[in-house]
């Protein structure tokens, strides 16, 4: 069985099993007050029209936040409240929140004085477009169910995948299907008809293993599986894209059967959960096929398989103890030999740190942290508490790539593992290997003044740290400051950086994306940090307008 | 011995096949089959239309099946099919499936007797095309209203009383609309049920904090804008319809907040909370969407904020200590809402035996004794118990209601001859059980169940073509005994069969055209009785009818 977004989710949260309400408290209790007044108007981002029945709420801490309802002027008015600062949000549906090409959401925030009347609030919503089509086969009939997702690149772990961003519901029996609430943007667009479909055979017993099946070859807009080649289709702020239309193509579906063992586990494997993904890293959140092991027999089947490559895992966890194993799996046109993934529980990683410099703080507060380089599904980090005599283990550590970090003071300056020297940052664990692990942990870090120029008289600026290599993204060598013109930054290990400062009010968006951050090199400052002391810069301001320019550039 | 024969020329078929090789279509030893597959609603031809052709399937294997698909003149053929019994079935994606030779799920399958060198040509299959319906959720102000869920409900009847069941279901996409498809023929209820929780959107600009909001809720609309089950129109769906513009209005109510307390008995832990079901009576399976509440010791009061009026069903349950309490309220909750106590029981342990009458049967596996609730009410599990070697049986935890007894597995050929709670009949009705219940329920099994046998006879005229559904129905004072009732297949020469009938009063009916459950609707037969003489049936004995075949069309069972 084949897991898809979008429209599936949407009728599993209309399904409604039981809910559970939140006690009610008499309204009233705890709601701060005041004699304050906000006043304003949503309005449609595209035409400036008043929107009718939008929801608007304010970020008050009561028990439930206010709402209104505006009216046919757009209008919303909020009384009787506190000073402060709230953030105001609007919502209607077949509409989105107005995004910057960062992708964040801009909630109005207000700061109200005591018992001020502020007016003239507008919030705009981007009324969204819609995708329709229909889907044929080639025979020229309507297929249905199948499922046609707007899909977009983006990066889960620092590394560049598809995820779909909208979906609808399946397509109907007259084969159409229809996105709705999308925002603008550029978009691939992937239908799957995840049906199994009898193929003709002579007499064979029912479920024999030889019985052959077919399927409708996934596909993008523009043919085929291979994002490269397909077609990207624009839609505007309101716009209806008619006519995407597919034509599915079937081909021979096959069963991928297996068994699983667990040589170092204690008692049989079960609770396995066998996955299959496409190999092609762009595609995994886009296809997956999933199975759970049978219990008694520890086998598992994955049914209408297409003919490709893929990377096939299993995992299983008891007792806080995980096991798995993964591996590459080719699918052709025969039906797959029966596979037998033997799960192992890792190695357990024994290790020792030891310091640059003597005077530095308790390792008590100290704690190592690894995390996978590339995308993993399951069982993914590993900590280990450091002892007081400097020894620590890293528990059931499977094979791949790992990034060592360390959580509390300090960074980790070198690592060896089984006497050779490694990069922290990416070092790969063979199956069957051992430790020990020798960690220097560098005690020495920088503080960094920061000196912002070209703000506009009074305003504030974010300025980013993040490491020239990119590679070295998401190992806590990131920083962000937010300020005045002038800014400090502390606790920075040493090595290259690049410095970056705009007035745009969510800048730490670009951190987890390492081709941005590419796009506004030009705008960044290098600076090469030392070991400990201290080190000024100066940096220029880089606006709002210019950033989403930059960044609507790179998009091209 | 034909197994044999079979078995040995599928292997060599199944090896033929593996080979990839192309089967000659010898003239002996094997059969052909050809035939073509049409819309019954217009005539015209079907392609790709999913023919099966299966051997029969026995208890121990499964049968075997070959597919073939139609070509563009909706033409299907099999070659080099050994000699046997073979089902033939078609099947299409937006129409009802057919069996061959059952034109409708009314009339019985034909099994094709293939000998060596037979040709079947010209098999004819009628597909009905189903039918699909779609329209619009809107609310108060005409504006479209998304994650609605729209639930399709198909008349019928559940312990010979006519009910609603629920057989689809869809949402509404951002734009309020809906389309159901794949709606077989029939009488259908159509209803809109608002996302739960969700307030009505009702412009409402200015709000002042501190103040508490009247909140708003839709009702459940009931097609054409009824908010009650009973004063909805039933739709009268037809093979193939495409129905558009079955649209619903939601209405926006105040809400009627229930609220109330649990009154826990004495021997109840009191330090575990009680959870309540709040469900709209008029949805069938509504438990599914039911409000639900908490009720936390000492005080175990409960609200439910967000009711609006309307008939409800509310269930509260505690586990403790092994054993399940229980209340239930059937109640009409007002437009102002309402206090209300529910005060909770425990369920009996029913204590019973089952006696097995006659000799030579011996039973593999041991006696079982399940309750299924006869009130509708929905219940997590089944009550049951396993029989012990000495006869005897405990069914824990059993809630007061009318429970519906089963037992298994009755001998081959035997029947239940009596149940009794204390000296209550509880075979031939229902089974009430109160908090306060201690007899014990007696169940006795024979092995002398009756036998009915006979042939449909065929007025003049009509082509002898026999095979009917003969429907055996209970006479008299046990008329309203479901279990009663049995349905069998005449063959081809009109011949049936009938065992493990309970001895008593009957009459037989052989319809060429029978719906599945018909007889569930108490009306069904009056229209018939006349064309049927009562007779006995003893324990033990053995009798034989000649039965008249009632025509398709004769007499509507509805009305």
């Amino acid at each position: 069985m084949s897991r898809v977004l979008g429209g599936l989710l949407l009728a599993l949260a209309a399904m409604a099993q039981i809910q559970r309400l939140p006690p009610r408290m008499p309204a009233g209790q705890d709601t701060p007050t005041g004699h304050g007044v906000i006043e304003g108007t949503v309005v449609d981002a595209a035409t400036h029209e008043p929107l009718k029945k939008a929801k608007v709420t304010i970020g008050l801490r009561a028990q439930t936040p206010p709402t209104a309802f505006t009216d046919a002027s757009g209008r919303f008015v909020f009384r009787e409240l506190p000073a402060g600062g709230f953030w105001v949000n609007a919502s209607k549906s077949g509409y989105n929140q107005a995004q910057d090409s960062l992708g964040a959401d801009s909630n109005l925030q207000i700061t109200l004085g005591a018992d001020e009347t502020k007016k003239g609030v507008e919030i705009a919503l981007v009324p969204g477009g819609s995708i329709s089509g229909r889907i044929l086969n080639e025979d020229g009939l309507a297929v249905r169910n199948c499922y046609v997702q707007a899909v977009q690149p983006g990066y889960e772990q620092g590394k560049r995948i598809l995820t779909a961003v909208a979906g609808g519901m399946g397509t109907t029996d007259k084969g159409e299907y229809r996105i709705l609430s999308v925002a603008p943007g550029r978009y691939y667009l992937f239908a799957h008809c995840a049906a199994e479909l009898p193929a003709p055979h002579p007499l064979l017993p029912r479920g024999d293993p030889r019985t052959p099946h077919e399927t409708y070859v996934p596909q993008f807009y523009g043919g085929g599986l291979d994002p490269a080649a397909a077609t990207r289709v624009t839609v505007a702020a309101g716009a209806s894209l008619e006519g995407i239309d597919f034509e599915m193509r079937r081909t021979r579906a096959l069963t991928l059967r297996g068994s699983v063992t667990a040589a170092d586990l204690e008692g049989p494997p079960d609770n396995v959960m066998v996955m299959l993904y496409l190999a092609n890293p762009l595609m995994q959140n886009l296809m997956q096929l999933s199975a759970s092991t049978d219990p008694r027999s520890r086998t598992f089947q994955i049914r209408n398989v297409i003919p490709g490559s893929y990377r096939l895992t299993a995992f299983t966890r008891r007792e806080g103890h995980s096991a798995s194993v993964e591996r590459t799996v080719e699918i052709g046109t025969a039906p797959p030999e029966p596979i037998e993934l033997a799960l192992s529980m890792g190695a357990d990683l024994k290790g020792a740190v030891q310091f640059d410099a003597d005077d530095h703080q308790e390792i008590e507060n100290a704690h190592l942290l690894l995390t996978p380089v590339g995308i993993r599904r399951y069982g993914s980090q590993t900590q280990a508490e450091i002892n007081k005599d400097g020894t620590f283990t890293l528990a059931g550590v499977m094979p791949g790539h790992w990034r060592l970090t360390l959580n509390g003071f300090g960074y980790v300056k070198s690592l060896s593992l089984a006497g050779q020297q490694v990069s922290p940052y990416d070092f790969q664990i063979s199956p069957g290997a051992s430790g020990p692990l020798q960690v220097l942990v560098g005690t020495k870090m920088a503080d960094i003044s920061v000196t912002v120029t070209g703000l506009v008289g009074g305003g504030q600026a974010s300025v980013l740290i993040f490491p020239e290599d990119l590679d070295r993204l998401g190992a806590g060598l990131e920083r962000v400051g937010v300020g005045g013109s002038q800014l400090g930054i502390g606790g920075l290990p040493p090595g290259h950086y690049r410095l970056f400062a705009t007035d745009a009010p969510n800048p730490w968006i670009l951190q987890q994306r390492p081709d941005l951050l590419k796009a506004i090199e030009s705008s960044t400052q290098a600076i090469d940090v030392p070991e400990g002391g201290h080190v000024s810069a100066t940096v220029e301001v880089v606006s709002r307008q210019e950033l989403i320019r930059l960044v609507a550039e790179k998009e091209q | 011995m034909g197994d044999a024969r079979l078995s040995l020329a599928v292997a060599w078929l199944v090896a033929a096949a593996l080979v990839r090789a192309q089967a000659p279509a010898p003239s002996v030893p094997y059969a052909s089959i050809s035939g073509v597959v049409l819309n019954d609603a217009t005539g015209t031809p079907i392609r790709r239309a999913i023919v099966t052709l299966s051997t029969l399937s026995t208890l121990d294997t499964p049968p075997l099946e070959a597919v073939t698909f139609t070509e563009s003149n909706g033409v299907f053929g099999f070659t080099a099919i050994p000699p046997g019994k073979y089902r033939l079935l078609a099947n299409m994606d937006g129409f009802e499936r057919a069996t061959f030779g059952a034109s409708t799920p009314a009339r019985p399958p034909v099994t094709l007797n293939l000998a060596a060198g037979d040709g079947r040509y010209g098999i004819t299959f009628r597909l009905r095309p189903l039918a699909s319906i779609s329209g619009v959720v809107l609310d108060p102000d005409g504006d479209p209203v998304a994650n609605a869920s729209v639930r399709l409900l198909r008349a019928g009847f559940a312990r010979r009383r006519p009910t609603y069941r629920s057989v689809g279901w869809t949402s509404t996409d951002g734009l309020g609309r809906y389309r159901v498809t794949d709606v077989l023929p029939g009488q259908y209820v159509i209803m809109a049920v608002p996302q739960q929780h969700e307030p009505a959107a009702l412009v409402q600009p200015d709000v002042t904090v501190g103040q508490s909001v009247s909140q708003k809720m839709y009702a459940l609309d009931f097609y054409p804008d009824t908010s009650r089950l009973s004063a909805a129109t039933p739709l009268l769906i037809s093979p193939g319809k495409d129905l558009d513009g079955i649209d619903f209005h939601f209405t926006a109510r105040t809400v009627a907040p229930l609220h109330g307390r649990i009154a826990v008995p004495e021997d109840a832990q009191a330090n575990l909370h009680v959870q309540i079901l709040a469900y709209p009576q008029d949805i069938p399976e509504g438990n599914f969407q039911g409000a639900a509440a908490m009720a936390m010791p000492p005080d175990f009061t409960f609200e439910f904020p967000y009711l609006i009026a309307g008939p409800y069903t509310i269930i509260a349950t505690l586990p403790a200590e092994g054993r399940e309490y229980r209340a239930v309220e059937r109640m009409e909750l007002p437009p102002a809402g309402q206090e209300i106590t529910l005060h909770l029981e425990h369920g009996i342990d029913l204590t019973g035996r089952v006696d097995l009458e006659g000799t030579g049967y011996r039973p593999a596996d041991p006696f079982r004794v399940t309750l299924s609730s006869g009130d509708s009410f929905p219940e997590r599990s089944r009550p049951a118990a396993e029989v012990k070697p000495d006869g005897t049986f405990t069914i824990a935890n059993v809630f007061p209601g009318i429970w519906d007894i089963n037992v298994s597995p009755v001998p081959h050929g035997g029947y239940i001859k009596a149940m009794l709670l204390g000296d209550q009949d509880v075979l031939n009705d229902d089974m009430t059980i109160t908090p306060n219940t201690h007899e014990p329920l007696r169940i006795v099994l024979s092995t002398r169940g009756g036998g009915v046998t006979g042939t449909v006879t065929v007025p003049q005229g009509v082509p002898k073509s026999a095979r009917a559904r003969v429907l055996l129905a209970p006479s008299g004072k046990y008329e309203h005994v479901l279990s009663y009732y049995a349905v069998a297949a005449a063959d081809d020469a009109g011949h049936f069969e009938l065992k493990s009938v309970t001895p008593g009063r009957y009459k037989l009916y052989a319809f060429e055209e029978l719906e599945p459950g018909s007889y569930e609707d108490p009306g069904f037969l009056k229209p018939f009785e006349k064309l049927s003489e009562a007779f006995d049936v003893a324990e033990g004995g053995h009798v034989s009818r000649q039965v008249p075949l009632i025509q398709a069309g004769t007499a509507a069972a509805e009305n």
